[in-house]
């Protein structure tokens, strides 16, 4: 018996060994590594859904973003304690969503995913969604640290964690085609929504 | 007879702490711990206020291109003929002769730090290997760290480089200056990749910094720079700010990071 | 009847069409505002500027410039990494006209270390452009704009920190041409001064690089014409014929010193003030601010070599700040002669004056004649044969030959009052007549004593010793 253990522990002792001459990958390393890969989707299509992120909405469901496929998604990124221009952007959204012809409306789903992942949970998102009173078209996400960074290198989108919780962040708005690329990005608020709305008409010809 | 049972389980028990005790030495292997300490960001709502970094562990050279091959390897989806359009440019990896480069016409350049990689690729790289990329309040208070084997001074060891031109071949990595923290070339061989490069908001005309438009830009206070007289950390912020996750450049590489396991 | 009542109804009514076609003919051709046709604007490098599109109405103008960093020469044996808009520094030419439209793409070599933009001072709009052209390197940057103002601009690179990457050489001009076009003349030139701030002293061989310190004091190590010292000298000077009229577009981008330019050998017959709409005329040496630029128009009347300088004139011949132009052809006497004369100045007149100040007189023992002669010798070649000349053979008709001198040797007074006291009027010497004027010269009474022994005892003068005393009694009036 005590062979056996004095054998075994020699055993664990030359195989981690081994593993640190070869610079090949710990137990431990092998288990991060399943958590590591961004894509997994057939590659070589432009679409946003090759990611893997995964996201609450404000009535707590958890989705993945090619829960969107299909749709046409206008997506924007925003923390709920904002008071300057999200709430600008959110109109901008609703304007938008105005001016999109009823017929072409259906198909149209607004995206709003927040910076904050440390304060903004269902119970944030769905309090913001009643205060800015947003119908069933609109989807408020919340995801972690490194999903929201991704995302925003994706959407082109900058932004800063401040000292006091707050971001400093950029306005703008991106909108997808029904397989998740990219069709226009618009920076800035209050731009004319002219050409999204001739967008949107235009995809879905 | 019973010491030595006693002795023969001690030693036993010390073989037991040793193997994850060796496992842990191998996670933290060419990477060496940079003690906490207090930072001034460049640019800050409040500027000239400092902030925490806790310590971490950073890689001690930048990763090379025989260690990203491996990675490819391992991952062929991250190969310069299958990466997707919306994780990489053109120029991925274009200084690799195909997807995977054998032993010929890579030994030049094994021992270089790789680059013409993308945000997306070298984050992926850093959870492959467990870690991930440095922040970039990491960085830059590793970056401000004096050298160790070099009298001049970092800004003047960075302007030099500034006014040389890239070489067509990037010299090995350690081939620069070591610094305080036994961390080489922080400055003076290539650019690196930081987690949140984009959370730099610059506009693209650089002398308007203090003067953010409000449109563009959602600030509760200017984010203003420091120090204006340090033309180069200005341009270190110039160059992150005009990048984008996909874009790669051919002097631009990057290192990982990790935290410090309790 | 009815046929010329239709004839004139139809003549009348075609005459109505055809003036009512003239007149919408002319209402719908383009006004100068809307844009017809593109094309890629053919850019140059310095000196040359691109030929002008000469166009009625507003076009879109397709510009392509490239950003690239590279070591190229600044003085002989001095080499700078420069960063450059499209490989040389000034960067390259932009001509579009007024109303112009241009979009513009602005490429950063990928081997180039740093991100660059473009700020044209012709834009009206956030930074000029520079807040929409920041690329990376290994990208293109797209932006587009209206030319709304005509003028000459510079255009530099605005990315932080942005005095640097001007003193490495990012800047060029644009010229906006105004709706009716510039005068057309014979010969057009780009011209950009600029300075340099380097490590290394000015001249000293090698690879220099930007110091930053000389920077913030304003103090380059030079100051050129087109990037590099001497780049427009000698042979490489720019080439214009006698005749013929030269517009100079002349730009100044610092990135410290305003520039009074001028051109050595002629004057502006016309200078656009400042690049802009204000002509000045019959200017020598106009005024260029750092990140600006002035027209200056002339015509070269004369051959010769013209000589561009900033006329700070220590940066023109200490720093490099020179550029030349060759005008060859035929010469015209009446605007320019060259020398005609050369003549003998004598400040004095006819008047006998002093040369110099009266020597303090000291007592000194006597000398011998050996003495007298070795020291008479060397002060007479030091005072004397100026103008008696060393073989003491004199100027024929103007000074008097010492050398077998009747008039010198008939003296009573030994000659001795000549250099004291000077001579005027006409004197007859071996038979010829002088008549000029002998200054006073001021030497104490031992000098003039070996002087005289020298002059009387030498060249077959056979004289004897003049004493020190003797000259004594002289001075004194005896």
């Amino acid at each position: 018996m005590k062979k056996i253990a004095i054998y075994f522990f020699f055993a664990v002792l030359i195989f981690q060994s081994a593993c640190l001459l070869t610079g090949c990958e710990s137990s431990i390393k092998q288990e991060q590594k399943k958590a590591a890969d961004i894509s997994e989707e057939p590659l070589g299509s432009a679409s946003l859904y090759q990611t893997k992120g995964k996201w609450d909405n404000q009535y707590g469901d958890t989705i993945s973003l090619s829960k969107l496929a299909g749709k046409i998604p206008i997506i924007s990124m925003v923390f709920t304690r904002c008071t300057f221009s999200c709430p600008r952007i959110v109109a901008d959204l609703q304007a938008i969503e105005q001016a999109i012809p009823v017929d072409k409306k259906d198909k149209v789903v607004f995206v709003l995913v927040s910076f904050d992942s440390d304060r903004d949970h269902t119970a944030e998102l769905k309090a913001f969604t009643k205060q800015m009173n947003l119908n069933k078209s609109w989807m408020v996400l919340h995801g972690n640290d490194d999903d929201v960074r991704e995302l925003s290198m994706l959407l082109n989108v900058k932004y800063k964690k401040q000292e006091n919780g707050d971001f400093t962040h950029s306005s703008g708005l991106t909108l997808l085609d029904t397989k998740g690329a990219i069709a226009i990005q618009v920076d800035g608020l209050g731009k004319d929504p002219k050409d999204i709305i001739d967008k949107i008409n235009i995809l879905q010809n | 007879m019973a010491n030595n049972i006693f002795r023969k389980r001690a030693f036993i028990c010390m073989l037991t702490l040793l193997a994850p005790v060796s496992v842990l030495f191998g996670a933290v292997k060419d990477m060496v711990k940079i003690p906490g300490g207090q930072y001034t960001p460049f640019f800050s709502d409040v500027p000239g206020k400092s902030t925490a970094i806790k310590p971490f562990y950073l890689d001690i050279k930048a990763v090379t291109n025989a260690e990203f091959l491996l990675f490819v390897k391992a991952n062929p989806r991250w190969a310069k003929s299958k990466v997707s359009i919306i994780f990489a440019d053109n120029s991925y990896l274009k200084h690799w002769k195909g997807d995977f480069p054998n032993e010929d016409n890579f030994s030049k350049i094994k021992d270089g730090p790789v680059t013409n990689i993308s945000w997306y690729a070298a984050t992926a790289y850093a959870r492959w290997k467990g870690k991930r990329l440095p922040t970039l309040n990491e960085w830059e208070y590793v970056g401000n760290i004096a050298a160790s084997n070099d009298t001049r001074p970092i800004e003047k060891i960075i302007l030099e480089w500034y006014s040389k031109p890239t070489p067509a071949v990037l010299p090995p990595v350690g081939s620069t200056f070591k610094n305080k923290f036994n961390v080489y070339d922080m400055h003076g061989l290539i650019w690196e990749w930081v987690s949140d490069f984009n959370s730099i908001i610059m506009t693209g005309d650089s002398r308007s910094n203090s003067a953010i438009n409000r449109d563009l830009f959602c600030a509760s206070g200017a984010l203003g720079a420091v120090d204006k007289e340090n033309y180069a950390a200005f341009m270190r912020f110039a160059f992150r700010s005009s990048l984008q996750g996909k874009y790669t450049v051919s002097n631009l590489g990057f290192r990982c990071a990790s935290d410090i396991r309790n | 009847m009815i046929n010329v009542m239709n004839l004139k109804t139809a003549a009348f009514l075609l005459a109505t069409a055809f003036v009512l076609s003239n007149c919408t003919f002319k209402s719908s051709g383009k006004e100068d505002d809307s844009v017809s046709g593109q094309y890629e604007a053919e850019l140059t490098d310095a000196p040359r500027v691109p030929i002008s599109g000469n166009y009625k109405y507003a076009k879109k103008v397709i510009v392509k410039l490239e950003v690239l960093e590279q070591v190229m020469r600044l003085a002989d044996g001095v080499e700078y990494n420069f960063w450059t808009f499209g490989g040389k520094v000034p960067g390259k030419f932009i001509r579009i006209r007024e109303g112009d439209e241009v979009e513009f793409h602005l490429s950063n070599h990928p081997n180039n270390k740093l991100p660059h933009n473009i700020d044209l001072h012709s834009v009206t709009g956030p930074g000029g452009g520079a807040e929409a052209s920041m690329t990376a390197p290994g990208h293109t940057s797209q932006f587009s704009f209206k030319a709304i103002n005509p003028g000459l601009f510079v255009y530099h690179c605005a990315t932080a920190p942005v005095g640097m990457h001007i003193a490495n050489g990012m800047y060029g001009l644009i010229l906006v041409e105004p709706k009716e076009g510039l005068p057309p003349v014979d010969k057009e030139f780009y011209i950009m001064q600029s300075e340099f701030y380097t490590k290394a002293k000015f001249g000293a061989a090698g690879l220099t690089s930007f110091d930053m310190e000389k920077a913030f004091n304003e103090a380059p190590d030079y100051v050129v014409f087109n990037g590099a010292v001497g780049n427009h000298m000698g042979d490489q000077a720019l080439n214009v014929n006698v005749g013929e009229t030269v517009r100079l577009y002349v730009g100044n981008a610092g990135p410290s010193l305003a520039s009074s330019f001028h051109v050595i050998g002629e004057i502006f017959d016309k200078v656009h003030v400042e690049g802009g709409t204000f002509i000045n005329e019959n200017v020598a040496t106009t005024l260029i601010p750092a990140g600006g630029a002035a027209i200056v128009e002339f015509k070269c009347e004369t051959p010769g070599s013209l000589t561009l300088v900033d006329h700070s004139i220590f940066r023109a011949f200490n720093k490099g700040a020179l550029a030349q132009i060759k005008v060859t052809g035929k010469e015209d006497e009446s605007i320019y002669s060259h020398k005609q004369k050369d003549m003998v100045y004598q400040p004095e007149g006819s008047a006998v004056q002093s040369i110099t100040k009266a020597p303090r007189e000291v007592a000194m023992p006597e000398k011998s004649m050996t003495q007298r002669m070795e020291s008479g010798k060397i002060l007479y070649e030091a005072n004397c044969a100026a103008c008696h000349q060393k073989n003491g053979e004199g100027l024929p008709g103007a000074f008097p030959p010492l050398a077998n001198s009747d008039y010198l040797m008939s003296l009573k007074d030994k000659g001795i009052s000549i250099p004291l006291h000077g001579l005027t009027g006409i004197i007859k010497v071996n038979g010829k007549q002088y008549d000029g004027v002998m200054p006073q010269i001021q030497l104490t009474n031992d000098e003039v004593a070996s002087i005289m022994t020298y002059v009387r005892n030498n060249w077959n003068n056979k004289g004897d010793l003049v004493t020190a005393a003797e000259v004594e009694k002289v001075r004194n009036g005896k």
